[in-house]
């Protein structure tokens, strides 16, 4: 909501300047969103006559203009114009003017002619798009003052943020209000007394409500008459100033009261409704209008419309019909003053797609009580600037007359929910000066009963607010609750922060990325493994169609990160994100937190320290398993798996007991095609509530006392044996055994064809005696013996 | 000859050897040479036994002297050569001490994480405990139950985004504040919570939009509750967050689910001078907060006249913008590995 200074200073006395008013409103709750100066592109131009017009002696395009600038002097300008005469009174930019876009004027030679300055169109002023020739002041202007004075620039713009419960503020007369009560002045309300001719409207207008639950009351005016024409500069100036766009009189008339006063009104080409006779009523399904902004709508059976006595000439409260609209024509008018339901306009609003200034201001509840002040307000103005005939009586249709609400309100209540003493004799008197009726009752409480334009104002709370408003919040002390019953983070949550500094004391960056994904992604990851049977959860209106899901997976925003990574030569990735995915099974819906591991490149680029080696699956998978150790988890296992969206053979399922835990391995060839990725990407993504719940707690082993003893032992096997099943075997086989490290694994020369190598070193240890050689031996030779049988395994020499 | 003169020659020429000695092997040389087993001190020692009873106590003490002496000598030659070969050998060691250390490699916590964990830790320090809550949610908790009925003109604060989702009223959580209802509904007063999470706009991103970012709401419920406690509470928390000596101011403002309602903004870092990040006011918005409605306690079954409460919520984002001067928001989410590594 923009207002000029002016206008408010015509409703309320202000003797403070426009900052100090400005940080007065936003510090009681009308929050000013900026104010602006309107003139502060504008120096040194004032008003000025013209006193003589002359060829210019070296030109037929120039002329020489004597000019009296009053106070200012006199002087001469060389001037282009051709719409001026002499006794004109212009606008003047003297020497070390200044017009907005920073254009300077001096005095300088044109043609061999010097000019003192220069005479200003109205577009170089700023005030309006007119460029076709120099502004002509009114005749009876004085000259030599400043021009800002003349043409509304010496003016303050405010523009506020109103928030949805003060609809009040929706006008400049519930601003000054705010004003005069936080000033201690009077607000004074603009005229509205009409001059009626004998002529009474009721007789000629019928006026007939369908539907008194969405119009519970329907105050319309006619004029005869009427002048349509362009507004006043004074009208158009502060119309434009609040955002508006001036049409004519009758239409600027109606925008200006409801600036006024927050009510929205209509005009009517009343010679267009046939019958004379209005109708408000629900549309017919399928009924259609075309409204003032050009487009056709089809209304349905929710749709409160003005009518006529055969079509809608209006969508009620929302915008007026093609087929009514005030034109230059015009000389019938019928305005109309109306009081909408705020939720028969919202949903109006919204299912057409179409708000204006108007259903803005009936959504959030406008006044009941002010429909006939508004019309009398608009007739009053039109009388004046359209020369109209305003016929006797308003039309007034107001069945159930405003019940005026009361409300109890304990002033020993409000000092205690804010925290201070405040003496009911101020709160009192912030009442008072808001328009509200204070009637004491006794020692504990008084009654406040409020009028129609604060609807807001439904219980004691809304009270106490008006209360701390005006006292000031800044007033009230600071001081702290004595808490009870704190309990610190819980398991989960401490957990959580650990695994984090885990995973980054690894040498992991965290990342974050959006909760949406791409449904045209779900062929390639849907039906397998974690995501069989997961559908996904859409979104009904998403910003981008690649962002109409909720994600299933972290690992296709990991996937994105690393390509916009790689694009901005950022190498070496090691990234992680712990987050929500969402997806439906069986029917259910789940949201569940996901732990997504995405390694490309190395650990680190290759320096005068460190040779640059690059990530293979047993980085990932090291990843994985200092997590599940950091756990105390010991008994994990993988499984083949058959992602599509994984290289088919380096990728696995890790599970500790029978429960999945997730999978990992490497981003598909063909994907990694797609993405555009010359590196290799390995990904992994671990149901971290499962591993929270899998967790175990370290208890204590005695420290042995006794050495261990090392055997290490080679062995011949076929390539296709995992590793993992000899070390299963060399585990369920030798006792005594304290760990085995696969210290060498190799293929390649020097071995028979379809074999690989493997040694192993274990570590004997017992923890009540020293192992002799003779025991160890003979451990050894049962998983010597155990691999060979099992495995066709062959000792290699050491 | 007189073995007295011997004695004395040979210390001389011990002498000598033994000071020009080159190398640690010449002097285990000179000392087997000398003192060997077949060394000549040991020669001069044997025939002692064949001297007459009054001189061989003076031959043999002088023997033994000129023998001490010598071991001394060498030991003393010998410790420095090691001493000195030491040093040699400390010397081949020299590091490049200006050459960079091998650094473990490190990760970092997301900004917003790090953000999240420094409001939330100041508030367990007053005794808060951390809620949490879903993040698709039902139009009830996320509107209805925060005093917003259907078509509330307050609804359109936010632009929500809507699920598809038959005979359910879903959405994406557009505050953290449904948490409030889920808490109040499921215990009873007293409530001091901080609600860390993801919520959703359907907002395009822009360099202060995001469809995506974290709020943090606080709540506390209790008896005698009052606004002064909140403004209380906010500056304790504004000063451990942005500095002991920033002020704080609150503004009336107006939340559906809060009354009275407030802004509260913190003095910025220019101190009033005026920058582009206040935009010259010398004041940065960075929370909402207020008493929490009645009609919330209604929802949830308090009793509004034993019960106050208040509450309050932040963006992570901001809070984070403002504190560390990062210009965009769109960086949080964009997670370019030079942002990340800066904090």
């Amino acid at each position: 909501m923009k207002i000029l200074f002016s206008w408010l200073k015509e409703f309320v006395e202000i003797e403070i300047s426009a900052e100090e008013l400005a940080e007065k409103l936003s510090l009681s709750g009308t929050a000013v969103e900026s104010l602006s100066y309107l003139g502060g592109d504008i120096r040194n131009v004032y008003t000025a006559r013209i006193v003589k017009i002359s060829p210019h002696p070296n030109t037929d395009q120039l002329f020489l203009c004597q000019m009296d600038a009053g106070s200012r002097g006199k002087m001469q300008v060389v001037c282009g114009a051709s719409n001026i005469k002499e006794g004109d009174i212009v606008p003047l930019a003297v020497t070390e003017a200044v017009l907005p876009g920073g254009i300077k004027i001096g005095r300088r030679e044109i043609r061999g002619v010097i000019s003192d300055g220069m005479l200003v169109s109205p577009a170089e002023l700023g005030i309006s798009e007119d460029s076709s020739g120099i502004m002509i002041l009114p005749s009876d202007t004085e000259v030599g003052i400043d021009i800002r004075k003349v043409v509304g620039m010496d003016d303050y713009l405010f523009e506020f943020e109103i928030m949805p419960n003060r609809s009040d503020c929706l006008g400049v007369i519930g601003i000054a209000r705010e004003i005069a009560a936080l000033l201690g002045k009077n607000l004074k309300l603009p005229p509205a007394e009409v001059q009626e001719t004998e002529e009474w409207a009721s007789e000629i207008v019928q006026v007939e409500i369908l539907s008194p639950n969405f119009c519970p009351r329907y105050s319309a005016r006619l004029l005869k008459e009427v002048k349509v024409r362009p507004s006043p500069y004074w009208l158009q100036f502060r119309l434009k100033a609040a955002g508006l766009r001036p049409i004519n009189n009758v239409v600027d008339v109606t925008n200006y009261v409801m600036l006024e006063t927050g009510q929205p009104l209509h005009a009517f080409d009343f010679s267009c409704i046939g019958g004379a006779k209005i109708v408000v009523r629900q549309a017919k399904d399928g009924e259609k209008i075309v409204a003032l902004d050009g487009r056709e709508y089809v209304l349905d059976n929710d749709t409160l419309v003005i009518a006529d006595e055969k079509e809608p000439v209006a969508i009620a409260g929302v915008m007026g019909g093609k087929n009514s609209e005030v034109n230059e024509n015009t000389t019938e008018v019928l305005l109309e003053s109306a009081h909408f339901s705020p939720i028969s306009i919202t949903k109006t609003s919204r299912r057409l797609s179409l708000s204006s200034e108007a259903s803005y201001r009936f959504e959030r509840g406008v006044s009941i009580e002010g429909t006939v002040y508004a019309a009398n307000r608009a007739a009053y103005l039109l009388a004046d600037l359209a020369s109209a005939k305003v016929c006797r009586g308003v039309v007034d249709f107001y069945p159930v007359p405003y019940q005026k609400r009361k409300i109890i309100f304990r002033p020993g209540r409000a000092s205690m929910v804010l925290g201070k003493k405040i003496s009911a004799e101020e709160m009192k008197r912030v009442f008072f000066s808001l328009g509200l009726q204070v009637e004491p009752k006794d020692e504990t409480y008084i009654e406040v009963t409020i009028p129609a334009f604060r609807p807001d104002l439904e219980r004691e709370i809304d009270l106490i607010e008006e209360v701390a408003r005006f006292h000031g919040y800044n007033e009230i002390p600071s001081t702290l609750p004595r808490i009870r019953g704190g309990r610190g983070l819980n398991s989960y949550q401490v957990w959580q922060r650990q695994l984090k500094e885990i995973l980054v004391g690894a040498g992991l960056m965290e990342v974050m990325n959006f909760s949406f994904f791409n449904p045209s992604l779900s062929k390639r990851l849907l039906g397998y493994g974690t995501f069989s049977g997961v559908e996904l959860v859409e979104i009904a209106n998403p910003i981008l169609i690649t962002e109409s899901a909720l994600r299933p997976t972290l690992i296709f925003g990991l996937i994105e990160t690393v390509k916009r990574n790689l694009s901005r030569n950022n190498e070496n990735l090691s990234l992680f994100e712990i987050g929500k995915v969402f997806f439906r099974k069986k029917g259910e819906r789940k949201e569940e937190e996901r732990l997504g591991i995405i390694l490309c490149g190395g650990w680190q680029e290759k320096d005068w320290a460190n040779d640059f080696r690059p990530f293979d699956f047993y980085d990932l998978k090291g990843v994985v398993e200092l997590i599940l150790k950091a756990n105390q988890l010991r008994k994990w296992k993988y499984k083949n798996s058959n992602y599509p969206f994984l290289h088919p053979f380096r990728q696995a399922e890790v599970y500790v007991g029978d429960r999945l835990l997730g999978f990992l391995g490497e981003l598909s060839p063909e994907l990694e095609e797609d993405f555009d990725f010359s590196n290799r990407v390995w990904l992994s993504e671990l149901d971290i509530q499962a591993i929270f719940e899998s967790r175990q707690t370290p208890y204590f082993k005695e420290i042995p006392r006794f050495p261990p003893a090392l055997f290490d032992l080679s062995f011949l096997v076929d390539k296709g044996i995992p590793v993992g099943d000899l070390l299963k075997t060399i585990e369920e086989t030798a006792d005594h055994l304290k760990k085995v490290i696969v210290f060498d694994v190799y293929e390649g020369r020097n071995l028979p064809e379809g074999k690989k190598s493997v040694a192993f070193r274990l570590y004997f240890q017992s923890a009540s005696k020293t192992l002799s050689d003779e025991m160890v031996g003979k451990e050894v030779e049962k998983v010597v013996h155990a691999l060979s049988s099992e495995f066709n395994a062959v000792l290699r020499k050491a | 000859m007189d073995l007295i003169f011997q004695l004395e020659k040979l210390k001389e020429e011990a002498l000598a050897l033994i000071s020009t000695a080159q190398s640690e092997k010449e002097l285990e040389d000179l000392r087997v040479k000398f003192l060997g087993r077949k060394g000549e001190i040991t020669m001069i020692l044997r025939q002692i036994g064949k001297l007459s009873a009054e001189k061989k106590p003076i031959v043999g003490a002088k023997a033994n002297e000129v023998r001490d002496w010598l071991e001394t000598l060498i030991e003393d030659r010998l410790l420095r050569f090691k001493r000195s070969s030491f040093e040699e050998k400390l010397k081949s060691e020299l590091v490049d001490i200006t050459l960079p250390g091998r650094i473990p490699r490190r990760g970092r916590k997301h900004l917003i994480t790090q953000t999240i964990e420094e409001i939330v830790d100041i508030f367990l320090s007053l005794g808060y405990w951390v809620a949490e809550g879903p993040e698709v949610e039902t139009d009830y908790h996320n509107f209805t139950a925060l005093n917003m009925p259907p078509h509330h003109p307050a609804r359109s604060l936010w632009d929500t985004l809507y699920l598809k989702s038959p005979g359910e009223d879903l959405l994406l959580r557009t505050h953290t504040s449904p948490v409030q209802i889920r808490v109040m509904q499921k215990e009873k007063p007293p409530i001091f919570i901080v609600v860390p999470g993801k919520v959703y706009r359907r907002d395009v991103a822009d360099s202060s939009h995001l469809p995506v970012f974290h709020q943090i709401e606080g709540l506390a419920v209790d008896e005698g509750i009052t606004f002064a406690d909140l403004k209380g509470t906010l500056e304790f928390f504004s000063q451990r967050m942005f500095g002991a000596d920033k002020r704080v101011r609150f503004r009336p403002s107006y939340f559906p689910f809060t009354e009275p309602s407030a802004e509260v903004d913190v003095s910025c870092f220019c101190e009033g001078e005026g920058c582009r990040v206040c935009k010259g006011s010398g004041w940065l918005e960075i929370l909402g907060a207020g008493m929490v409605d009645p009609n919330v306690f209604d929802e949830v079954g308090y009793n509004n006249e034993e019960y106050t409460g208040f509450a309050f919520g932040m963006g992570v984002e901001r809070i984070a913008m403002l504190k560390y001067g990062v210009s965009d928001i769109r960086l949080f989410f964009d997670n370019d590995l030079r942002f990340l590594e800066q904090f």
